[in-house]
């Protein structure tokens, strides 16, 4: 039975094992990004290219430059608007990217085997209609139960709580209480449907309703040491993302060198995010091997076995 | 007044400006005063409700008899939702909603009106709607008089009325325990007479309480005896007498004089804090010397008086607290210097509560709310100025409104915008350029933020409009207060900041104490500066009119060279693509080493607005050369052709940034290389940087979206 420390090793060791999964993740990414924001390209090349805007903004003149950036939201608003809008669709896409991936995922990470990207599309594609269901049940059992306590909670506001004063130590207590409850419902939901996902790990036609079933028997007896794993990659993750976001957002880019620099941070940030992501799935999938033996674990399924060819008739043998 | 009269007027004072010496003489506030107010209210702090009590004295201002008195009837505004008010706002004011619960609304009930000799007025009392509003409308009350006020006359009034504070959500009304009573009680209207503010005939000037108006009224002496449980703390208009307990109640007793207005707020949970306003330690270093310098006058002559400033702080907003000290002082300091010394002894400052604040950034004598948001007061808003700005814009107030008492109604610009310039120049003094100031470099000042929301809005209304009278409530907000701001900043530029500086202090001081309109405005700063303004305000104040002047094209090519036939003064010569053709048997010396390459460079400047104003504009080449030109006013376009050894390297119109009316910044500047000194600028990098920014910003978009999956 593996424990929670090698849980979290494993997730650690998935950043090396996994590294073709986080350039994935994050190539994926970046292209993404750079596609919606082409809408924006011609108008930053006029605006901020073609006149001195950009050059105020570049070097953050006190009032020239925020004047300028207003002027440019209301000149651009329509480019504005449709990167805004190709954003939205890029999040969509990479949501179901996330979707199909987890398949491939739990196909090749954390294998006795080296990653290679045919297993993983095999996995992907394996896995693709299985991890839509999870995800349609993960999102209508979270919506469904973090809905009703959301809407629990404001009625016990609206009785209880509103005629406190601002800042009273019981409002602030309840508003915590509400927030790590519902943290905490997410985390239970979030397990259940990583584990329904990883169930195609070692069954590979278990249906999502079963793969539910299988994910609460595994975590059945273990859910403290699952929401310690989930708990330490969201502290920890959340620490490390947001050093990577407030190093990127306080250094100074004027020359041409330090944008160079300035963009090399903000890929690896991104990496960053998807280095996290392959480590937690690492640390889940070897949570899940440890209620199966590694080595039983195939990765793929079995082929099946070429027929026999038919033995010759005493009619047929040339020797009689 | 008619055009002919406007022109002899201005005639004259020009005239008489050349005779006057000296500063204007300050206004005297009028004594006896026209209104005076005796108050006894009782506060039931459980039903929101005030019973009061009201002995008013009205002085007649004019040569007429007057047979009626109205009133505003302010609170009804809260009755129901028939009102003017909650139609015309649908709800909700500066974010806050309306309540809805049956507590929630908010009236006055008048139960008596009788003369001091017992003559019942009450029913005499008919409701207005002197807008043309709503006829549901009950703000404004009108009643008639058995026998007339005589021409410069008084009369005395006995009201008893009754006033249920409503939920707190347009600067009056309750929260739990948290009160703050404005506009609470049955308030005269003004009676203008004929000639003042432009009438032809004398007149009751009295509107409803529209969702965008705010207050009118004349200037006299308030004194008002609050009953109020013990446990809560009170904050009012004007100087406390004297407090008396009496069981679990306590009597508070203020007295104000020369004021338009009383408010008072009462909360058991408020954290009171008083200081001293000392100029000798708290007016900032080199703000004297600053303001003589600009006024043209000695140090000696700006002495500023001390005040003892109460701050009522909510318990929760303890960080607030050397913000609001800080502030207060900064803005005592400002306008006591520019324009003239805060004439008050006291002054309060109430900080609502959370779920308050409705009630906050409001303006009533000598008694100020602030705003400071629990979010705004941790890192990294703290970093946003925004109690700063909101203490210094209200007590600013004090002055423009509280005692140059323009119309709120009519000429609402007169008060928030002259004051939204004297707050953007209070704030840049005390805390420099940017208000807001976030780390990574995100920031802006309050010049941007106004030409942000000016340039954002359809241009459909002029600044000076009654306040009910604008397409929106934003264009409301703008014009009356943003666009005045660039306004006033557009004049200072113009005039230059000594002149402009003298012309406002000349208008405050000649008009404290009193009501102005926009031509008088205009008439001290003429006045003062010599100069014809009428420009600025029919195309600026009265007009719609913007200025936009842009650099159409750019262009930078090699000089074409000579060819053709030419008369030098050598003689007839003939050049061939700039050299000269020689006879066959001259040989051509090889040594070019002179010839150097010129550059033709076009630009072309137009001004796409509709105000005939000049600018400057800028030619910079790639070698660092800064030529620079006037565009005339009354140019709609110029083409300016330079003929010289270095390319354009890029052009701009008003690159000082002088015309802070410019609408649009984006067409100022057109840039076609880089080069030396002045010529290196950085818009190519910087659209690369934040073209990556923006993709940056989206991948961590598209991460955030797995949190799902």
């Amino acid at each position: 039975m593996r424990n929670r420390r090698n849980s979290l090793g494993a997730g650690f060791a998935a950043l090396s094992s996994g590294r073709l999964l986080v350039l994935l993740l994050t190539g994926v990414t970046v292209v993404l990004a750079i596609l919606a924001a082409a809408p924006l390209g011609p108008s930053l090349r006029e605006s901020f290219g073609g006149t001195l805007a950009g050059d105020h903004v570049l070097k953050n003149h006190p009032s020239f430059a925020p004047t300028d950036v207003f002027d440019f939201l209301r000149e651009k608003a329509p480019a504005v608007a449709g990167a805004g809008a190709a954003a939205r669709w890029a999040a969509l896409v990479g949501l179901l990217q996330q979707i199909l991936f987890a398949g491939g995922i739990v196909a090749v990470l954390g294998r006795p085997v080296p990653i290679s990207l045919p297993d993983f599309v095999a996995g992907v594609r394996r896995n693709a209609w299985h991890n839509i269901k999870c995800f349609l049940i993960f999102l209508l059992g979270a919506g469904a139960v973090l809905g009703a306590w959301f809407a629990a909670q404001h009625a016990v506001w609206k009785k209880a709580f509103e005629g406190l004063a601002p800042g009273s130590a019981a409002s602030t207590i309840f508003r915590a209480a509400v927030v790590l409850v519902a943290l905490f419902l997410y985390a239970v939901f979030s397990l259940l449907h990583d584990f329904a996902r990883a169930a195609r790990r070692d069954e590979f036609s278990i249906g999502a309703w079963r793969a539910y079933g299988r994910a609460r028997r595994t975590l059945s007896g273990r859910w403290a040491r699952a929401l310690g794993i989930f708990l330490f990659w969201l502290l920890f993750g959340g620490a490390v993302l947001l050093l990577g976001i407030a190093l990127e957002w306080t250094a100074p880019a004027v020359t041409a060198l330090a944008i160079a620099f300035h963009v090399l941070t903000q890929i690896a940030v991104l990496g960053a995010r998807s280095a996290l992501r392959v480590a937690a799935w690492g640390s889940y999938l070897s949570f899940y091997d440890g209620s199966a033996p590694l080595a039983a674990l195939p990765i793929a399924p079995p082929r099946p076995e070429p027929e026999p060819p038919p033995l010759l008739s005493l009619e047929d043998s040339p020797l009689v | 007044m008619t055009t002919l009269n406007r022109a002899a007027w201005r005639l004259a004072t020009f005239l008489a400006a050349g005779l006057m010496a000296g500063p204007l003489r300050g206004a005297e506030p009028v004594s006896p005063p026209v209104v005076e107010y005796t108050i006894q209210a009782s506060l039931d702090p459980v039903t929101h409700t005030v019973e009061g009590e009201e002995r008013l004295v009205w002085r007649n201002p004019s040569g007429d008899a007057v047979r009626e008195l109205q009133f505003h009837l302010y609170l009804n505004a809260f009755k129901n939702n028939r009102s003017t008010f909650l139609r015309e706002s649908g709800g909700q004011l500066r974010g806050d909603r309306a309540g809805t619960r049956p507590e929630d609304w908010g009236w006055i009930d008048v139960s008596s009106v009788k003369t001091d000799a017992g003559v019942d007025l009450k029913p005499s009392l008919r409701f207005l709607q002197p807008d043309g509003n709503d006829p549901d409308d009950q703000t404004v009350v009108a009643v008639s008089l058995p026998a007339a006020v005589a021409p410069h006359g008084e009369i005395a009034l006995r009201i008893a009325f009754r006033s249920k504070l409503p939920r707190v959500f347009a600067r009056t009304g309750y929260v739990r325990d948290f009160h703050l009573a404005g506009q609470w009680f049955p308030k005269i209207g003004v009676y203008e007479p004929a000639g003042m503010r432009g009438r032809a005939r004398g007149g009751w000037n009295c509107h409803a309480f529209h969702a965008n108006s705010e207050f009118y009224a004349d200037y006299g002496r308030y004194d008002v005896t609050l009953t109020i449980p013990a446990s809560f703390v009170v904050g009012a208009t004007g100087k406390l007498v004297s407090e008396a307990k009496r069981g679990d109640r306590a009597i508070y007793h203020y007295s104000a004089d020369n004021v338009h207005d009383f408010a008072w707020t009462a909360d058991p949970r408020y954290r009171v804090h008083e200081f001293r306003f000392d100029p000798s330690v708290d007016v900032p270093p080199g703000w004297t010397d600053l303001a003589a310098r600009q006024l043209g006058m000695a140090p000696t002559e700006l002495a500023l008086k001390p005040v003892s400033v109460r701050l009522l702080l909510q318990p929760d907003h303890a960080r607030a607290r050397g913000r609001y000290i800080q502030s207060t002082k900064a803005a005592l300091s400002f306008y006591g210097l520019w324009f003239g010394a805060y004439p008050y002894e006291t002054l309060t400052v109430v900080d609502p509560p959370e779920d308050g604040q409705g009630a906050g950034g409001m303006e009533y004598p000598t008694f100020i709310t602030g705003d400071a948001p629990a979010f705004l007061l941790r890192w990294p808003f703290e970093r946003v100025r925004f109690v700063e700005d909101v203490t210094i814009h209200e007590f600013g107030h004090q002055y423009w409104y509280g005692m140059v008492g323009s119309n709120e109604f009519e000429e609402s610009w007169l008060d928030e915008g002259l004051n939204t310039d004297s707050e953007y120049r209070a704030m840049e003094l005390a805390y420099g350029p940017r208000v807001i100031d976030l780390p990574g470099g995100i920031g802006a000042d309050m010049y941007s933020i106004a030409h942000g929301s000016y340039s954002s809005l359809p241009n459909l209304d002029p600044i000076r409009r009654h306040a009910w009278g604008y397409a929106s409530g934003a264009s409301y907000g703008v014009n009356s207060y943003m666009k005045v701001g660039l306004f006033m900043a557009q004049l200072r530029n113009d005039l230059g900041v000594e002149t402009f500086a003298r012309a406002q202090r000349a208008y405050f001081q000649q008009w404290s104490f009193r009501h102005p309109t926009t031509s008088d405005f205009f008439d001290v700063f003429e006045r003062v500066s010599g100069r014809d303004l009428s420009i600025y305000r029919r195309n600026l104040v009265e007009g719609t009119a913007r200025l936009d002047w842009s650099v159409v094209s750019a262009k930078t090519d090699e000089a074409p060279k000579d060819s053709g036939v030419f008369d030098r003064t050598s003689g007839r010569v003939t050049y061939e693509k700039g050299r000269p053709v020689l006879p066959k048997e001259v040989k051509e010396k090889k040594d070019r080493s002179d010839e150097k390459k010129m550059f033709e460079s076009v630009v072309l400047f137009g001004n796409r607005g509709e105000w005939a104003h000049g600018a400057r504009a800028r030619l910079v080449f790639e070698d660092g050369k800064v030529v620079d030109r006037v565009l005339p006013a009354e140019a709609r376009w110029v083409r300016l052709r330079v003929r010289y050894g270095s390319k354009l390297a890029w052009a701009a119109v008003d690159p000082d940034r002088t015309n802070v009316w410019e609408w649009n910044r984006g067409n100022d500047s057109i840039v076609l290389g880089r080069g030396k000194g002045a010529a290196d600028t950085a818009g190519g990098r910087a659209a690369a940087k934040y073209f990556a920014k923006a993709a940056y910003f989206i991948g961590l978009f598209v991460q955030a979206a797995w949190a799902l999956a």
